[in-house]
């Protein structure tokens, strides 16, 4: 194989973020992802997207659904459910996020597929997952509201305010393909395929398991100390550079062991400052107590911000201090480590033309991947119907002109 | 059966990005052994003071549910044999220490290939290969490099860092699948292979839908102006936010809410007992709520200061309107939807007591999870080594002598 998963077949009736971020990185790995998409429109990733061309795919929708295929299918008609459920015989997913009961409301639900193919893995992605709320609907900001992320994220002195990015509609397609994995592992030792779900509200709540490590440490004092500081970015503090009125960068700092802070010291120039009070309080302290870190915090700062933002990264990088900068967007986009990486990478669109995306996070020795673009809506039709419905040129176009297609 | 009880993992992890990793999949039933220096143990057991010397933090514990420990001394040439012997019976050897240690200790991927083909080696980094790679990383500056500090937050305010720890728990999440796909490509090929993963591309990863919806959309080759924060907004979208209800104190208890389509707009107009404007120009779509976004602020938030935010959240979610409350801490750990479907559950320490945690997010219908307390250092010493390399607790008691153990 030359691709880790190109033995694999999914179709993905999905929409927005959450099936389609796992359906891609599924893509990504050589699985053939077939996007279900209503006639007409598609995805309404496609075209609900503020500032998205009127007559061309929006770049939400191509972030989203890189190396995948599109075929056009109206589930809402009685001949679009059969020729899908003959088309699930032959696949090894079906990948969905269309709400809760939607698919099972249409004649699509999980036990109904999994009679006519057993060993298929039904995959369902919803707000809040099987339980009180699982009828909720549900989106990324809700998700970050009830997991608690808004409660933690931001400034004492302002409302809560959301983290940007998408842990919940992202990290709930992540786990998804983390789920569909293991499911297919569990296939392979006895033949059977099983259902399997994710909630866009867990992938949020698993994110802040630190966090709410505090719920659990009445007698624990520090992390009491911790609490007090809900909100105003902990231990580390963004110092300012050169170049922050004009890029927003800032340098970001965690050192939390003696050898480190020494060699911080020594690079902005100020070896021994505080060290009597440094090595009475011991280094989590230093950046806890306010009557170390913010003498700690003025020094360091003063020196950043006397240098250019990369300059100081850099510097104290190789230091063998951690350090980041808090990176725009366009810096994150032309970073010369992610393009090397090729975690960024340039692709063309038939319609769009030229333009930069993230990939994949995952690299595989035996895997590599080839960034092919989204596809425009029901571009694979001949082709996927062919080889999963057997259908010929003829009985597309019949379909076609009744709206099943 | 568990999906994945056929599989053995040796981690050499530590704090919280690499043990994420491995404990999905010791949720999901694969034998993780925590491999552990002797005495010490990984840092996170110790990272924060406890109420008493020697206890296990809520830190490590919340991360090694589930796991093995046993203790070896990788820096003596016998401890790093016996390692070997046990990658021959291993399938999976993890680690996410840093830049370069894994060669050093010679058991880098060319080392245990050699004694096990079939063995799937994965590395989790800060930066990984490129440019940056002998930089050391943590959450908050993979989460710098990655877009989420310079996406999250207000125009007023600088980058701002989300308070989930979306830079470990997240890479820990594509380090999960990672490893998964690779097991897959096995179970087809019967090889193992290298799996690289770097922190500050899993970081990445989350952006993607603010990068295409800020900036891609207009620039599609960021080559102009970063993108701006923008608070609980999302252009195009209205309401989108948060709103005071009659039980919001300090920054507790609002009601979080975010309708997608018109359809949903419609229930809320209900919920609202503002059907009359239905058919009202301004808010005919979402482009044109957003463009009346304040009158529709208004209107949201004169019906939500009538009633305590849990109601609120109820009634909208029942009508179909996507809603949520910001929940603090102890409000997230004692949801009766996360505990009713185990996303929040109890377990039991033997010097903690009992505690809540968290449960596993990936969910597969014929792999219950059990969620087990985290070992205490060296706990499977006897069992583990029984197992893999054939010792009595005699021969166990002369390694602990020479420090082996």
């Amino acid at each position: 194989m030359a691709k880790a998963l190109e033995d694999i077949k999914v179709l993905e009736v999905s929409q927005y973020e959450s099936a389609s971020t796992a359906g891609e990185m599924m893509a990504f790995l050589g699985a053939e992802v077939v996007k279900v998409e209503p006639p007409g429109k598609g995805d309404p990733a496609r075209y609900a997207s503020p500032g998205a061309p009127k007559d061309a795919d929006s770049m939400y929708f191509i972030y989203l659904n890189l190396n995948k295929k599109s075929i056009t299918l109206d589930l809402t008609k009685p001949r679009g459910v059969e020729i899908f459920k003959d088309m699930a015989r032959n696949v090894d997913v079906v990948l969905e996020n269309l709400g809760p009961g939607v698919m099972a409301g249409m004649g699509l639900g999980c036990d109904v597929l999994r009679e006519l193919n057993p060993r298929l893995i039904y995959a369902s992605i919803t707000p809040f997952g099987c339980g009180p709320y699982e009828n909720y609907p549900g989106t990324d900001l809700i998700a970050q509201a009830m997991a608690g992320a808004m409660d933690n994220t931001g400034f004492p002195d302002k409302p809560p305010v959301r983290p940007g990015p998408q842990v919940g509609e992202t990290g709930s397609g992540v786990y998804m393909f983390g789920a569909i994995m293991a499911a297919l592992h569990q296939r392979e030792r006895t033949g059977k395929g099983q259902f399997v779900e994710t909630a866009i509200a867990d992938a949020v709540l698993n994110n802040m398991r630190v966090p709410l490590t505090i719920s659990q440490t009445g007698r624990d004092q520090m992390y009491q100390g911790l609490a007090g500081m809900k909100r105003t970015g902990g231990m580390t503090q963004p110092y300012r550079t050169m170049d922050s009125d004009t890029n927003d960068t800032y340098v970001i700092i965690l050192a939390t062991a003696p050898h480190m802070q020494d060699n911080l010291l020594k690079v902005i120039g100020r070896e021994g400052f505080l060290a009597e009070e440094r090595k009475a309080a011991g280094p989590i302290a230093l950046l806890l107590d306010p009557k170390l870190s913010v003498p700690w915090n003025e020094a360091i700062e003063a020196w950043t911000k006397s240098r250019n933002d990369y300059e100081a990264f850099h510097t104290i990088a190789k230091a063998k201090v951690p350090v980041g900068l808090t990176l725009n967007t366009t810096q994150i986009m032309n970073d010369p480590h992610y393009v090397t990486r090729k975690t960024v990478v340039q692709v063309a669109h038939p319609v769009r033309g030229e333009f930069k995306t993230p990939t994949t996070p995952h690299k595989l020795e035996k895997s590599p991947v080839e960034v092919k673009c989204a596809p425009l809506l029901g571009q694979d039709n001949e082709e996927v119907y062919a080889k999963l419905a057997g259908f010929t040129k003829e009985d597309l176009a019949k379909l076609k002109a009744i709206g099943v297609v | 059966m568990k999906a994945l009880d056929d599989i053995t993992v040796l981690a050499c992890e530590q704090f919280e990005a690499g043990t994420t990793a491995t404990e999905l999949l010791a949720f999901l039933g694969a034998e993780v052994i925590m491999v552990e220096a002797p005495m010490r143990g990984q840092p996170g057991r110790t990272i924060m003071p406890t109420y008493q010397k020697g206890v296990d933090t809520f830190y490590h514990i919340y991360l090694n549910l589930n796991k093995k420990s046993i203790t070896l001394n990788l820096t003596n040439p016998k401890g790093v044999g016996i390692f070997k012997e046990m990658a021959k019976k291993a399938d999976i050897v993890f680690d996410n220490l840093g830049p370069g240690t894994m060669d050093r200790l010679g058991i880098g991927y060319e080392a245990l290939k050699a004694v096990n083909p079939r063995l799937i080696v994965t590395t989790l980094k800060g930066f990984g290969e490129g440019p940056y790679s002998d930089y050391l990383c943590y959450d908050n500056i993979a989460q710098a490099t990655g877009g989420a500090y310079t996406l999250s937050g207000w125009p007023d305010k600088p980058p701002t860092l989300p308070g989930t720890t979306l830079g470990d728990t997240g890479s820990g999440m594509h380090g999960f699948v990672a490893m998964l796909a690779a097991l897959h490509y096995r179970d087809i090929t019967g090889e193992g292979q290298f799996v690289e993963l770097a922190m500050v591309d899993n970081s990445l990863c989350f952006d993607r839908v603010p990068l295409a919806l800020r900036q891609a959309e207009k620039d599609p080759m960021f080559t102009g102006a970063p993108a701006k924060r923008v608070g609980n907004d999302m252009a195009g979208a209205a309401p989108h936010g948060i709103y005071k209800a009659k039980d919001t104190a300090g920054t507790d208890n609002y009601v979080a809410i975010h309708v997608v389509d018109q359809a949903q707009w419609h229930a809320l107009l209900k919920v609202l007992g503002k059907e009359d404007l239905l058919g009202d120009e301004r808010f005919k779509d979402s482009a044109s709520r957003w463009e009346n976004r304040e009158a529709v602020n208004q209107m949201v938030e004169a019906w939500t200061s009538q009633r305590s935010a849990q109601n609120a959240f109820h009634t909208l979610a029942q009508a179909g309107v996507p809603a949520g409350v910001t929940q603090n801490i102890p409000q997230v750990m004692n949801d009766p939807h996360l505990i009713a479907r185990r996303s929040v559950v109890e377990v039991d320490h033997p010097h903690r007591g009992k505690f809540k945690a968290l449960g596993c997010a990936p969910r597969l219908a014929d792999s219950p999870v059990e969620v087990k307390c985290a070992p205490l250092l060296g706990q499977n010493n006897a069992d583990v080594y029984a197992r893999l390399m054939g010792y009595t607790q005699y021969e166990l008691a002369e390694l602990a002598k020479e420090g082996i153990i």
